[in-house]
């Protein structure tokens, strides 16, 4: 299978702070990579590095996206090639309404691919399906960008956008965090739909309960920075009995 | 709404009693615009000033509310560059009880642009009822712009509500980067922020007139 995104040896600072700390992954075509980890471990850091925040700073090491060195590109660049970062902490952006930011977005993505805009027609084909995915209410549409929106319709909102985006490779970052279990079963059962052998996803989640409807090839524990132990779906309800001490104390 | 030309030396103005008018003024070019404005009993003014480009204006504005009842919803908005250089300064007076009166400023500044504002709400001691807001946010795109805001409440009356708020900010990094992680482009992340925060002063206005700001915001966009 092809490889989609190759982490090499990869060190990233926030200001002075080195936070990744030598970091190797390697992501194909179809596979789903789930990294768990304790708090302040460096999962939203390394999805952010991916996404391309612009106060990280990689200070050694590659990435590579379907051969292409990450590194230098821009946050758009890597949207429009295919990466898509659901965020931990969704933004509200008050007095732009979801469709709007959608409409934008779905437009730039068409005119790198040569695209006139979407058509109204098409586009609310889109957004009808796309939001039926995740099962959001249609008067999201019309409302602004997570604005007011709860912690759980934040996190269905961005499973919405991922769907709307067709991204090859979706990082997400607790997307299950908030959610209520009917709205877990929703986003999971979401999130499983949109694979394919063309996609690949990463979750990040400190909760096996989002495993059970998307089940990984592999499980990566992140560790102050490092990829600490590898394993497969089981490792997550090892870690859900046990804790991290056990591969801490190993360490 | 009517376009309101307003010359070199102010004007004075009144919207009589039971009427309503609905005036805008569009500025791109410089000068000094007194205008003193009365609003009698019953009588409603709606007010937009647009201010556009590298100018230098001082706009010195007083509206009075004389009758009961009398209301002014009253917008500003400046989309600045280059070395413009605008004051604006309001005085909104409550003489009478019962009036309201609702004010949201807008100011960008790009380039080495200045503006100042200062908002005085005034309410005479038997203005009891008086219902009076007024709002003035500025964004700065550049190092070198620069924008003051300055309300003022001299309130003589006790039953009355007042509020006022001003900031100065920036375009902020957080959203940029979330519009950007979906492939909107930094210009275009910064021309929607821009366009959503001007938006509040511009519900008064015409579509095609708040429509025809597009090119400005561009350009203020890319004039950094
Ligand atoms: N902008 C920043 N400035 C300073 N420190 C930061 C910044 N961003 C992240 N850090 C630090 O980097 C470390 C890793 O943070 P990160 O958010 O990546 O952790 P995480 O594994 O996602 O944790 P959680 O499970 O709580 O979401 C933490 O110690 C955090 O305080
Ligand atoms: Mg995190």
């Amino acid at each position: 299978m092809n490889t989609m995104l190759k982490i090499e040896n990869l060190h990233a600072a926030v200001g002075e702070k080195e936070i990744l700390r030598g970091i190797d992954l390697e992501i194909k075509a179809g596979e789903v990579h789930a990294i768990m980890g304790p708090n302040g471990a460096g999962k939203s850091t390394l999805a952010a590095t991916l996404a391309g925040r612009d106060n990280i700073t990689v200070t050694d090491g590659t990435i590579r996206f379907e051969g292409e060195d990450l590194v230098p590109m821009s946050p758009e660049e890597r949207s429009w090639k295919g990466i898509f970062l659901g965020f931990q902490y969704p933004v509200e952006i008050p007095g732009l309404t979801n469709a709007n930011f959608m409409k934008a977005a779905v437009n730039e993505h068409r005119k790198q691919r040569g695209l006139g805009p979407v058509s109204a027609v098409e586009f609310l084909r889109m957004m009808k399906e796309k939001m039926a995915l995740v099962e959001m209410d249609s008067s999201f549409s019309s409302r602004a960008v997570n604005a007011g929106f709860s912690g759980g319709e934040k996190k269905r909102n961005e499973v919405f956008q991922m769907a709307m985006l067709d991204p090859k490779l979706a990082i997400l970052d607790e997307s299950d965090s908030g959610l209520d279990v009917d709205a877990l079963r929703i986003v999971g059962t979401g999130v499983d739909k949109l694979r394919r052998p063309d996609n690949a996803t990463i979750l990040i989640t400190h909760y096996q309960r989002l495993l059970d409807y998307i089940v990984p090839d592999y499980i990566h524990v992140l560790y102050k920075g490092r990829i600490v132990m590898t394993g497969d779906k089981d490792l997550a309800r090892e870690i859900e009995e046990r804790g991290y001490d056990w591969i801490i104390n190993a360490l | 709404m009517e376009t309101l030309e307003l010359k070199e030396g102010g004007a004075r103005l009144s919207v009589e009693r039971g009427s309503s008018r609905s005036w805008l003024v569009m500025q791109r070019s410089g000068g000094d615009f007194p205008v003193e404005i009365t609003v009698e009993e019953d009588a409603s003014l709606e007010l937009a000033f647009i201010v556009l480009g590298d100018v230098r204006v001082r706009n010195s504005l007083t509206v009075n509310l004389v009758g009961r009842d009398a209301n002014c919803r009253l917008r500003g908005l400046w989309l600045l560059g280059g070395n413009a250089d605008v004051k604006f300064e309001v005085r909104m007076n409550h003489e009478v009880p019962q009036c309201n009166s609702e004010q949201i400023f807008k100011g960008i500044c790009g380039g080495s642009a200045r503006s100042d504002f200062f908002g005085l709400i005034k309410v005479a001691p038997d203005a009891q009822k008086t219902d009076a807001r007024q709002q003035c946010h500025n964004l700065l795109l550049t190092e070198a712009a620069r924008a003051n805001a300055k309300p003022q409440l001299e309130i003589y009356a006790d039953d009355v509500i007042c509020t006022h708020g001003a900031t100065v900010g920036r375009l902020r990094d957080e959203e940029l980067f979330y519009m950007r992680s979906r492939g909107i482009s930094l210009e275009e992340a910064k021309k929607i922020q821009l366009t959503v925060f001007a938006a509040e002063a511009l519900d008064i206005v015409p579509e095609d007139v708040s429509a025809g700001l597009q090119g400005w915001i561009d350009a203020i966009t890319l004039s950094e």
